[in-house]
C-alpha cells in the first residue's frame, strides 16, 4: 500500500534536490549583479552620463524600506528626475515594500541590534514613537527643513519632531474632510454647501434618517480616526505643542461626548459596519449607500475608486463642519514621514538629505504627491498649480484639493510623543469601543487610558 | 536486506550497545561516540539557535528596555509589573478559554469522525480524511481575508445560521463572540490533521477485538466507548497535549481574523498572550516585558502539561515502557 | 509472525473486510462536513477570477457574475512571482531536507541507544518546543548578523534543521520498531551506522514522509523567520512576496493580486499533499503506540 507513494516520494526527492540545484544557480546569478552593483554601472555610467557633460557622477547607492508599493515606485522615479537634474551624483535607490507591521518591526529589530537598518525608510505615524524614545535612532533633518520652512504647512512637521528636531517628512497633510454621498443627501433634501456647524450636519443627519433612512455616518469602534479627529478638531489630541500628553484634556472627553450623543441621543451615526472604515464589510455597505457620510483624512479619498466602485460621480468632498461658527474645519489623520537612519554610511548623509529635500520638499515634488500618488501636498504655493485646479470627475467634477486651500487657515495640527504608538492601540482596541458601544462615560474612558500609558513609563 | 559482517571484530553485543566497553571496540564503535556522531549535528544546532537565543530572551526579561540600545538591569521587576497589568490578565483569561475550547472541541469531534470514517458505514473515507486537511495548506494571510468575509454580518455563517431561521450574528464585532470566532478557525484548520492522527490510532487496533464485539451484540457506539476509546489513549493524549501547546501559543488565528487592529479583537478580546508578548515587543518595544510574557508562557504551558500528562497516568506508563524492556534482555 | 499473517487472510476471506456497509446518512453527513470545510477555499479560488474592482463589491457572491483572467496576468507582470516562487522552494526544500537528515540521526540515539543524559537531552528539547517562537526573534536577528548569515538562504535554513518537534516524533516512531530486527543485524555483524543506514532508515520511510509534509507545510508558510532573515526583495518567499502585496491593511492592499498568488502559492503545496498522502498518513501509524506495545 505504501510503495506507490514512496516511489512518489523517491520522485520528489529527486525533482527537488534538483529544482534546488537550479534555483540556486538562478540565485547565484541574482545575487551577484546585487553585491556588485558598481561593476555594471561604471561600464554604462560614462556613456549615459555624458549629455549632462563633464565629470563622473558619484554613485550613491541608497537602500529604502516602505510599507507601501506606490511610495517605492515614487521615490525612486524621483530618483531618476534628481539623477537628470544635476550631474555631481547619480543616487541609485534600492527599495523594498514589506508589510505595515512587518517592516516596522523589521526596522526595530535592525536599530536595536545595531546593524541591519535601510539608508532611507518610511517610518508610519503611529508607530514613530518607539523611534524617539532615548536616544533617536534617526539622522536629524534640520537643514532641508528649515531652508523650506516658509513655503510649508509647518504643522505638517510636528508629528516628527522631538524636542525641535524633525526626523520625518511626510508624503501628505492628511486634512481631514467630510465625504458625503450626495446621492442620498440630495434625496433627503439636504444642502450639504449649507452645512457649517455641527449642529447643521445634526440636522441634515436628522433629515436623512426620516427621508432615507440611513444613518448619516458611521463611526469607528475598532479604530481611532472617529474619534482622533473630533478630538483635535475640539482643541484636544493626545499630545500638545511641548510633546506632553493630554488624554484628559476637557476638549478630548467633550468630542467623544458629541460623538456618543450622535449614536446614541441623535441616533444618526452608527457603528461602522465591519468596526473600521477599511472593512470590508464597510465598504460593502457605504458602496451600496447605506450611510450618508463619513469624516476621513483626505488619503482616504484613493478608497473610493479602489474598493466602492459603485458610488462614482456621487461623492462630493467638503470640510468638517466646525464646533462653533468660524472654528477649525479640519485636522490632521495619519502620516507617513521618510526618514534617514543613524546606520546610513556618514559619507552618503549629504547625498541622502540632498535628495530627500528634491524628492519631497520642493514645488514639483509637491504636485507630484497630488498628480501621482493622489495625496494633499504641505506646500502653500501648490495649491495654485493647475494640476491641482482639475475637477475631478469620480468627486462630483469638483477639483477637490482647491477646497483643501481653503481649509488650510483653519486647521489644527496634530502633535505626537513617546507613548503614541500606545495610546493609537488602546484607542482602537478598547476606547472606541468602550465610548461607542458600550457607551461608558467618556470621562471614566479616558482617565483609563491615561492609567495604562502612566504605567508603561 | 542485511549483509555478511564486513570483519568479524565489529560484532557488536546482543543487547543493543552495551553498556559496558569492550576493550577491542575501535574509537568509532565505542558507544559514547556512537551516540555523539548522530547527535553532534542536532545538538550544535539545537544549542546555537534554540538554547543560546532562549538564554538571552531570558536574561532579557530581567532588564527594563524602553528605547534602542538602552537595558537597565531591574531584577524581577518586569515579572512583577505583569502581576496587575491588566491586559496581561486579560490575555491570559482569553488563552486559557480559547485553549479550554479547542480541549474540547478538537480532540472528541476529530476523535468521533476518525472512528466514523474507520467504521467503514461511510463511502470513500480516505477522500474525506483529504478534503478535511486541506485547509492546513492554505497561506494564513488569505485565511485572514476569507474568514473576514465569512464571518462578516452579512457573510456566510449567518446566511447558513438563516437557513435554520437563527439570527444573524456580528461574529467579529462583539467581545461575546470573539472567543467562538477563533474557534471557528481553529476548527476549520486542525480538524483534518487531528482526524489523520486518530485514524492512524484506530488502525493499529486489531479488527478482531471489533469482530468479537459485533458477535457479543455490541452496538457501533458500545465498541467505540469500549474498544476504539481505550487502545487510543496515548493518541488522545499526544493530541491533547499538541493542543494545549498550540492552544496557549495562540496567534495567528486572531493575528488574522482581527488583522488590521493587530490581532486584538473587539475591546480585546481576542487579544492572546503571544500577540501581547508581539505588540509589547515590537509596538511598544518593551523587550524586557515582552520577554517576561514570554518566560511565564513558557512555564504555564509546562505546568499545564505536566498536570495533563499526570491525569492520563503516562509518567508511570513511560516508567515501564521502553527502559525496562531493554533492561530485562 | 507468519503464522499469525496467515491466520489473518482466512479470516479476511471467510468474513466481509469491513465491518459496516457503506451507509447512506453517515456519508451525506460528511459530504455536509466536507462542503463546509471547502467553502473557504473555494471562495479563494472564485475571488482569484473576480475583477480587481469587484472584489469586494460582489464579496457576498458565491457565483460569480463576471469572470477574468486580468488576476494572473498582472500578477506575472506586475510582480516578481517566479522568484517568490523559487525562493520559496528553495527555503522549502533546504530546510525540509535539512531537518529530515538531521532530526533522523538524532533520534537513533535517543530512541535505541544508552548513553548518559540521554533523557536530559530528550526533557530539554521538549521543552524548548513550549516557548513561543517570537520571543527569539531578537536573539536569533543578532546571532544571525554575527554569524554573517543575514540575507542568505542558508541564514533562513539552518537555523529551522534542530527541529524539537521532528526530533520528538522520529524518536516515538523509533521506538517501536521490534528489537529483534536490531539485533538480528548487529548478530550478522552490523555496526551501530550499518543499523542505523540498513535497518532503521528503510523502515522510517513512512515517519520521513510524514515529517516531510509537516516541515515542509511549516516551511512554505512560514512569514516571520524570513522577513527577519532576509533583507533585499530578490530573496523573498511567497509569504513575504503576498505580504508586500498587502502593505498594511489601510495602506492599499492589492487584493487581486493577494488572492491569485496565494491561489498559486497554496496549490504546489496541495499538490505534495496528495501525491503523498498515503504514506503522509502512514508515518503516524505507530506514533501512539510507540515503545509501550
Amino acid at each position: 500500500m505504501l510503495t506507490k507513494s514512496v516511489r512518489y516520494l523517491r520522485i520528489l526527492v529527486m525533482v527537488v534536490v534538483l529544482g534546488m540545484v537550479v534555483a540556486a544557480c538562478g540565485g547565484q546569478s541574482g545575487s551577484d549583479t546585487t553585491s556588485a552593483p558598481d561593476a555594471p554601472a561604471e561600464t554604462e555610467a560614462p556613456g549615459e552620463e555624458e549629455p549632462s557633460g563633464g565629470g563622473e557622477a558619484q554613485v550613491v547607492d541608497l537602500t529604502f524600506w516602505t510599507f507601501v508599493q506606490a511610495h517605492a515606485d515614487f521615490i525612486e522615479s524621483q530618483a531618476a528626475d534628481y539623477n537628470a537634474s544635476q550631474s555631481d551624483v547619480e543616487i541609485r535607490i534600492e527599495s523594498t515594500s514589506i508589510d505595515w507591521d512587518d517592516m516596522h518591526n523589521r526596522l526595530l529589530i535592525a536599530l536595536q541590534s545595531g546593524t541591519g537598518a535601510p539608508d532611507l525608510v518610511d517610518v508610519e505615524i503611529s508607530r514613530f514613537g518607539p523611534f524617539s524614545r532615548g536616544e533617536v535612532q534617526l539622522h536629524p533633518l534640520t537643514d532641508i527643513v528649515e531652508r523650506n520652512s516658509e513655503n510649508l504647512v509647518s504643522e505638517r512637521l510636528a508629528p516628527y519632531m522631538v524636542d525641535g528636531v524633525p526626523y520625518g517628512i511626510d508624503y501628505h497633510l492628511g486634512a481631514f474632510l467630510m465625504y458625503y454621498n450626495t446621492e442620498i443627501t440630495d434625496a433627503a433634501g439636504v444642502d450639504i454647501d449649507a452645512i457649517e456647524t455641527w449642529d447643521d450636519y445634526i440636522e441634515a443627519g436628522l433629515k436623512v434618517k426620516e427621508e432615507v433612512g440611513v444613518p448619516m455616518t458611521t463611526i469607528e469602534t475598532s479604530g481611532g480616526f472617529s474619534l482622533n479627529g473630533l478630538m483635535l478638531l475640539n482643541g484636544g489630541g493626545r499630545y500638545d505643542a511641548s510633546n506632553n500628553r493630554i488624554l484628559e484634556d476637557p476638549a478630548n472627553i467633550e468630542a467623544a461626548e458629541f460623538i456618543q450623543d450622535l449614536i446614541f441621543e441623535q441616533e444618526i451615526a452608527v457603528a461602522a459596519p465591519g468596526t473600521h472604515h477599511h472593512a470590508v464589510e464597510f465598504f460593502e455597505s457605504f458602496n451600496a449607500g447605506g450611510s450618508a457620510s463619513l469624516w476621513m483624512p483626505q488619503w482616504y479619498m484613493i478608497r473610493f475608486p479602489e474598493n466602492m466602485p459603485d458610488v462614482e460621480g456621487k461623492i462630493k468632498v467638503r470640510p468638517l463642519p466646525a464646533f462653533e461658527p468660524g472654528g477649525a474645519v479640519t485636522t490632521m489623520g495619519g502620516g507617513t514621514g521618510t526618514a534617514i537612519t543613524r546606520q546610513i554610511d556618514p559619507d552618503k548623509v549629504e547625498a541622502a538629505m540632498d535628495f530627500l529635500e528634491f524628492a519631497k520638499l520642493t514645488y514639483d515634488a509637491q504636485v507630484k504627491l497630488w498628480t501621482v500618488l493622489g495625496f494633499d501636498p504641505f506646500w502653500l504655493e501648490v495649491y495654485d498649480d493647475p494640476a491641482l485646479q482639475e475637477p475631478d470627475p469620480w468627486f462630483g467634477n469638483e477639483p477637490v484639493m482647491a477646497s483643501i486651500k481653503d481649509m488650510l487657515d483653519r486647521l489644527i495640527p496634530e502633535y505626537t510623543g513617546p507613548h503614541y504608538a500606545e495610546i493609537s492601540a488602546r484607542m482602537g482596541d478598547v476606547m472606541a469601543f468602550d465610548l461607542f458601544v458600550d457607551q461608558k462615560p467618556a470621562a471614566e474612558v479616558f482617565a483609563e487610558a491615561e492609567a495604562e500609558i502612566a504605567g508603561m513609563e | 536486506m542485511l549483509r555478511a559482517p564486513k570483519s568479524p571484530r565489529l560484532l557488536g553485543g546482543e543487547g543493543g550497545v552495551g553498556q559496558e566497553r569492550r576493550p577491542g571496540t575501535p574509537f568509532l564503535q565505542r558507544p559514547g561516540v556512537v551516540a555523539t556522531v548522530f547527535l553532534a549535528p542536532f545538538l550544535v544546532l539545537f544549542f546555537v539557535f534554540r538554547v543560546w537565543p532562549i538564554i538571552s530572551a531570558v536574561s532579557i526579561s530581567f532588564q527594563d528596555i524602553q528605547s534602542i540600545g538602552q537595558g537597565e538591569f531591574i531584577g524581577l521587576g518586569n515579572y512583577q509589573s505583569l502581576l496587575d497589568d491588566e491586559r496581561f490578565s486579560a490575555a491570559l483569561r482569553n488563552t486559557a478559554m480559547y485553549t479550554g475550547g479547542t480541549l474540547l472541541l478538537l480532540v472528541p469531534i476529530p476523535l468521533m469522525l476518525a472512528a466514523l470514517l474507520h467504521s467503514g458505514s461511510v463511502k470513500a473515507p480516505g477522500a474525506f480524511r483529504t478534503i478535511l486537511f486541506l485547509p492546513l495548506l492554505a497561506g494564513l494571510v488569505v485565511v485572514g481575508v476569507v474568514f473576514q468575509l465569512i464571518l462578516s454580518q452579512n457573510g456566510v455563517m449567518n446566511a447558513g445560521l438563516g437557513l435554520f431561521g437563527l439570527p444573524s450574528l456580528a461574529w467579529l464585532e462583539v467581545p461575546e463572540l470573539a472567543l467562538p470566532s477563533l474557534l471557528i478557525v481553529a476548527v476549520w484548520r486542525w480538524t483534518g490533521i487531528n482526524i489523520v492522527y486518530f485514524s492512524t490510532g484506530l488502525a493499529t487496533i486489531p479488527n478482531d477485538l471489533y469482530e468479537a464485539a459485533v458477535i457479543d451484540g455490541a452496538s457501533g457506539f458500545r465498541r467505540f466507548l469500549h474498544i476504539s476509546l481505550p487502545l487510543t489513549k496515548p493518541i488522545i493524549l499526544f493530541v491533547s497535549v499538541l493542543t494545549l501547546i498550540g492552544g496557549f501559543q495562540l496567534f495567528v488565528e486572531p493575528f488574522i481574523l482581527w488583522a488590521q487592529q493587530g490581532g486584538v479583537g473587539p475591546n480585546r478580546a481576542g487579544m492572546s498572550i503571544v500577540v501581547l508578548l508581539y505588540r509589547t515587543a515590537f509596538t511598544n518595544f518593551q523587550l524586557g516585558l515582552a520577554s517576561a510574557i514570554g518566560v511565564v508562557l513558557a512555564l504555564i504551558i509546562m505546568v499545564t502539561a505536566i498536570i495533563q500528562l499526570r491525569a492520563f497516568g503516562f509518567f508511570s506508563r513511560d516508567e515501564t515502557g521502553s527502559g525496562r524492556r531493554r533492561r530485562s534482555r | 509472525m507468519t503464522g499469525r499473517s496467515a491466520i489473518d487472510a482466512v479470516v479476511k476471506l471467510t468474513r466481509p473486510r469491513k465491518l459496516n456497509a457503506p451507509r447512506f446518512l453517515p456519508t451525506l453527513f460528511m459530504v455536509f462536513l466536507a462542503v463546509l470545510f471547502v467553502i473557504p477555499l473555494y471562495w479563494l479560488v472564485v475571488t482569484s477570477f473576480r475583477p480587481a474592482d469587484r472584489i469586494f463589491a460582489d464579496a457576498s457572491q458565491l457565483i460569480p457574475t463576471s469572470v477574468t483572467i486580468d488576476n494572473f496576468v498582472a500578477l506575472f507582470r506586475d510582480a516578481p512571482f517566479v522568484r517568490w516562487f523559487s525562493n520559496s522552494f528553495i527555503l522549502t526544500a533546504g530546510s525540509t531536507l535539512g531537518s529530515l537528515v538531521v532530526v533522523t540521526m538524532a533520534a537513533y540515539p535517543l530512541s535505541r541507544l544508552q548513553f548518559p543524559f540521554r533523557n536530559t537531552i530528550f526533557v530539554t528539547v521538549l521543552v524548548t518546543y513550549l516557548l513561543p517562537f517570537h520571543l527569539l526573534l531578537i536573539p536569533l536577528f543578532i546571532l544571525m548578523i554575527d554569524l554573517g548569515l543575514i540575507d542568505t538562504h542558508l541564514g533562513v535554513i539552518l537555523p529551522l534543521w534542530a527541529h524539537p518537534f521532528g526530533l520528538f516524533f522520529m524518536r516515538q516512531y523509533m521506538l517501536s520498531i521490534p528489537q529483534e530486527l536490531l539485533d538480528a543485524a548487529r548478530v550478522d555483524g552490523a555496526s551501530e551506522y550499518g543499523v542505523f543506514f540498513r535497518v532503521i532508515v528503510p523502515l522510517v520511510k513512512p515517519a520521513l514522509a510524514t515529517l516531510a509534509i509537516l516541515f515542509s507545510l511549516e516551511a512554505w508558510n512560514d512569514l516571520l523567520w524570513p522577513l527577519v532573515v532576509m533583507r533585499s526583495p530578490e530573496n523573498f518567499p511567497l509569504t513575504l512576496g503576498i505580504g508586500s502585496l498587502l502593505g498594511g491593511a489601510s495602506f492599499r492592499p492589492q487584493w487581486h493580486l493577494i488572492m491569485t498568488a496565494s491561489l498559486l502559492a497554496t496549490l504546489p503545496i496541495v499538490v505534495v499533499f496528495v501525491m503523498l498522502r498515503k504514506s503522509f498518513i502512514g508515518g503516524f501509524a505507530r506514533l501512539g503506540t510507540g515503545g509501550k506495545e
